[in-house]
């Protein structure tokens, strides 16, 4: 994976995607300033005690990613109901909510961000829009059909259902990590 | 008479059931902090969206054009939906709009059912009749769950088990389970959470309600915090769609704005967790169907009413409720039929009937404190006036009371008796009538009424005055003092007035669904009116009241609320006179919401030397008064008050300056029955008394 620049400076979308990911809840892998993704990965699956995953061979660097989980001794479930960590690409965001699109057609990748307490989306700086509409209404006016379903994401689940208490993970993911790449 | 009499014996078994409710401490505190929670949260949140008032026209026409193209949109939804391989139905009713969803179960094989949160399908009763079938039905909102297992209704739209504290939630699950569940927010969460993967995962069926359909790409749009709702979608093998016939808008562009103001009008939240969109079946894995279902029960047919039209907008916000003083009063199971709310009332009216909405009509006091929250612009306090009208049967009491009142002569003979033989203050009305002396004290009439004394003092009916004073019923035969006093202030300012002969505005006719009173005493007062000079105002109901005369057309004097007629007077001058003393002013409802307003009482009292002026948001508070609603429904209207009551003791408020008797006679009498050192008057009285500084009078005694 290519470094990107942490200096938010440069680049006010990206800085603006990144405060309102933040403000909404999700927590923010990578960039981090003078750490590497390896080592962020590595702290973030020991923190969060993952032992089953599953990654969408859509991610962007999908064996560097594989392999260095596994070397942690990681494992894929047999169930999806087992799975702590999903990696998944988010195919598009939107900088003034802080929300990940993603976009399904076929396969099981939507498993990845709905059923594990913890899902860490990747996404291309590229895909990253001022609006999340803007970022979304592209795949839905697609010239070759919409696809069926697009899942935009804005920080993990959460209720204030019982006594207004904020809890999140009620049936989504509890943690919602993200790596940007370029 | 029979059905007045019936009513009449009614009300006290009413009163006893209201009392109860909003002497509720659980439910009154956990509405309290919900409402202000999400109010706060909402005028935080709201800076980021840009001007509101933009926003509501905007929302209004987008809205409006959809609906007026809604047959043609929804034919190009269907289109898309059956050429990508689901299903569409339109139901007429709700009866089969049950059974094509039972039917689709069954023939799915299905024993159970995950449910995302519907209240469409809560309007259909879906849930009992499923479970008629041998369906096991799940709600998967936490929320809703709680409310399923403990058999109760939602009482609010977005937390709707907020009624219930974490302790009582705890028991629910205990029972529900045969567990002892600890009573942790975050506990009970994970549980749920568990508990409920395995129905997710086990379901043969989930169904969704909808936010918004568009139309240019016929998509389906889901917005949820919890992530309930895209697993219903997306896990079970048959997906069923549920949604009313107005979610359409055109266009996906249009999708997106609604929820750009959505969550941040409901809650003040920016943006929410999950907006999941379906364009068509989801076929990750084999089999998988995809149904749609669309109701109209009665939605097309609001489409050609010019009032219940404008309901159809309702984007289920909440926010409308949220600022409601019935509604935190009360809370969701009382000021309720399915839909929550005086718009509540409009969708029942709909949905149901006007008869099944006519009981939750009648508990909305009009304030318009809606009003200025919906970003579809929703006339509500029409709209509930409007079903008030259709349901003659019901409401008989109320517009015989008001036939009675708008009998001027009748109402003077009254009065002159009541300030004869009553004392100067009723402390206690016998028998049931007692609890509207419970929280206020009533005084009797004063004498004498107002025009026999300003036609002794020379005033003239329509001849002689740069403005045309209108006193109206409740200046004119209970408090005719307010009319002397702006008589003599007019007077010390050098602003000569005439009167005309007057007949009630109508208003209480039309908010009790009287139309034909209402248009009875419009086109009198049109009549008396001098159309030549401004008309000056002591009431802003009545002032509200005329105002809307001008709706139908037609030429109307302008209109002056004493505040405004007197600043556009004084220029950039002071006010002639002082006054030494805290004062507040209590904005009645009419002049801030029905008539807009805002600035000129404030400014006007600024403008007195030596006033001190307390103000707070609560000087924005419906007092509750409403005319009749506080004979009507004494108990909610007292607890409405209290805020009220509780700010001015507070901030040690001297004085209580406003602008409507009928406030005037619901602060004063709850401020006389607590003994608060408060002197609640009406503006003229006020600025009189600082002309002439015999405040100092007050301070003695």
């Amino acid at each position: 994976m290519s470094e990107i620049t942490t200096d938010s400076s440069a680049n006010p979308l990206l800085s603006l995607f990144l405060e309102n990911f933040e403000a909404a809840g999700g927590v923010i892998l990578y960039p981090q300033k003078g750490e590497s993704i390896q080592k962020a990965l590595t702290h973030m699956v020991k923190a969060e005690g993952v032992r089953y995953f599953a990654i969408s061979s859509d991610v962007p660097n999908f064996n560097m990613v594989s392999r260095l989980l596994e070397g942690l001794g990681l494992e894929r479930p047999q169930r999806y109901q087992a799975l702590d960590l999903g990696i998944t690409r988010a195919h598009g965001a939107g900088a003034s909510t802080g929300t990940l699109v993603f976009v399904f057609s076929e396969g099981r990748d939507h498993l990845l961000t709905s059923l594990p307490r913890v899902h860490l989306a990747v996404l291309r700086r590229e895909d990253l829009h001022e609006n999340v509409s803007h970022a979304t209404i592209s795949f839905l006016k697609d010239p070759e059909g919409p696809p069926p379903y697009v899942s935009l994401v804005t920080g993990p689940s959460r209720t204030g259902d019982i006594e207004l208490t904020h809890v999140t993970g009620v049936h989504g993911p509890e943690k919602l990590y993200l790596v940007v790449v370029s | 008479m029979r059905g007045v009499l019936r009513e009449l014996k009614e009300y006290p078994t009413r009163w006893r059931q209201l009392q109860e409710v909003v002497k509720n401490p659980i439910m009154r505190e956990a509405l309290e902090r919900a409402m202000t929670r999400f109010a706060q949260g909402r005028a935080q949140a709201l800076g980021s969206l840009g001007d509101f008032q933009e926003w509501v026209e905007w929302c209004r026409e987008m809205k409006d054009r959809a609906l007026e193209r809604s047959s043609e949109l929804w034919d190009r939804v269907r289109e898309s939906v059956e050429s990508r391989g689901g299903t569409f139905y339109l139901a007429s009713d709700a009866q089969a709009a049950r059974e094509y969803i039972g039917k689709l179960a069954q023939e799915a094989g299905a024993t159970l059912m995950v449910k995302g949160k519907s209240i469409t399908s809560e309007e259909m009763e879906l849930n009992p009749y499923l479970a008629s079938l041998g369906l096991e039905v799940v709600e998967t909102d936490l929320g809703e769950r709680i409310i399923q297992l403990a058999g109760e209704k939602p009482s609010h739209i977005i937390v709707p088990a907020i009624h219930k504290t974490k302790e009582e939630v705890a028991r629910v699950f205990s029972r529900a389970w045969g567990r002892e569940v600890p009573d942790d927010p975050y506990l009970i969460t994970k549980e749920v959470r568990k508990d409920l993967r395995q129905k997710f995962l086990n379901a043969h069926v989930g169904m969704t309600g909808i936010n918004v359909v568009s139309a240019d790409v016929p998509a389906f749009f889901l917005m949820t915090n919890e992530g309930n709702g895209r697993l219903c979608a997306t896990i079970p093998n048959v997906q069923v769609i549920l949604t009313g016939w107005e979610k359409i808008v055109e266009t996906v562009e249009d999708a997106f704005a609604i929820f750009d103001i959505l969550p941040v009008n409901s809650v003040g939240l920016k943006y929410s967790s999950y907006l999941s969109i379906f364009t068509g079946p989801f076929s990750w894995k084999k089999g998988r169907q995809l149904h749609v279902v669309v109701l109209d029960n009665g939605r097309r047919e609001a489409l050609k009413d010019p009032y219940f039209k404008e309901a159809l907008r309702c984007i289920r916000c909440g926010a409308c409720m949220n600022v409601c003083p019935v509604y935190k009063t009360v809370g969701g199971h009382t000021f309720a039929h399915i839909y929550m709310g005086g718009i509540g009332a409009a969708w029942t009216a709909i949905t149901n009937g006007p008869e099944e909405a006519r009981e939750v009509a009648s508990l909305c006091t009009g304030c318009g404190t809606c009003l200025e929250v919906c970003p579809m612009g929703i006339p509500i306090p029409s709209l509930v006036e409007h079903v008030k009208e259709l349901v003659k049967e019901k409401g008989q009491a109320e517009r015989m009371a008001v036939r009675l009142v708008a009998k001027r002569k009748l109402l003077e003979s009254a009065t002159g008796l009541a300030s004869m033989v009553a004392p100067e203050k009723i402390t206690k009305l016998p028998g049931p009538a007692g609890i509207i002396t419970q929280e206020r004290i009533l005084e009797r009439p004063q004498l004498p009424p107002f025009h026999p004394w300003a036609l002794s003092r020379g005033l003239e009916i329509g001849k002689g005055g740069e403005v045309t004073l209108y006193a109206g019923c409740m200046v004119e035969y209970f408090y005719p003092n307010i009319s002397r006093d702006a008589v003599e202030l007019l007077t010390r300012l050098g602003i000569p007035l005439q009167i005309m002969k007057e007949e009630c505005c109508g208003l209480p006719a039309r908010v009790v669904g009287d139309m034909g009173l209402w248009e009875e005493l419009e086109a009198k007062n049109k009549g008396y009116m001098p159309p030549d000079k401004p008309l000056l105002f002591l009431c802003a109901t009545c002032m509200s009241g005329i105002h809307d005369y001008g709706e139908k057309g037609g030429e109307l004097p302008p209109l002056y609320d004493l505040s405004q007629y007197l600043l556009e007077k004084l220029g950039r001058e002071p006010f002639p006179g002082s006054y030494q003393a805290r004062v507040a002013y209590h904005f009645p409802c009419h002049l801030e919401r029905h008539l807009g307003i805002k600035e000129e009482p404030l400014e006007l009292l600024s403008r007195v030397r030596g006033v001190e002026l307390v103000e707070g948001e609560e000087a924005h508070l419906c007092c509750g008064g409403a005319g009749l609603y506080a004979f009507k429904y004494p108990p909610v209207a007292a607890e409405i008050l209290k805020k009220k009551l509780d700010w001015l003791e507070n901030e040690n408020v001297d004085l209580l300056v406003t602008s409507c008797p009928s406030c005037i006679m619901q602060i004063r009498g709850g401020v006389q029955k607590r003994k608060l050192p408060v002197k609640v008057i009406h503006m003229a009285t006020f600025l009189l008394e600082a002309c002439v500084e015999i405040h100092s009078r007050f301070a003695q005694s």
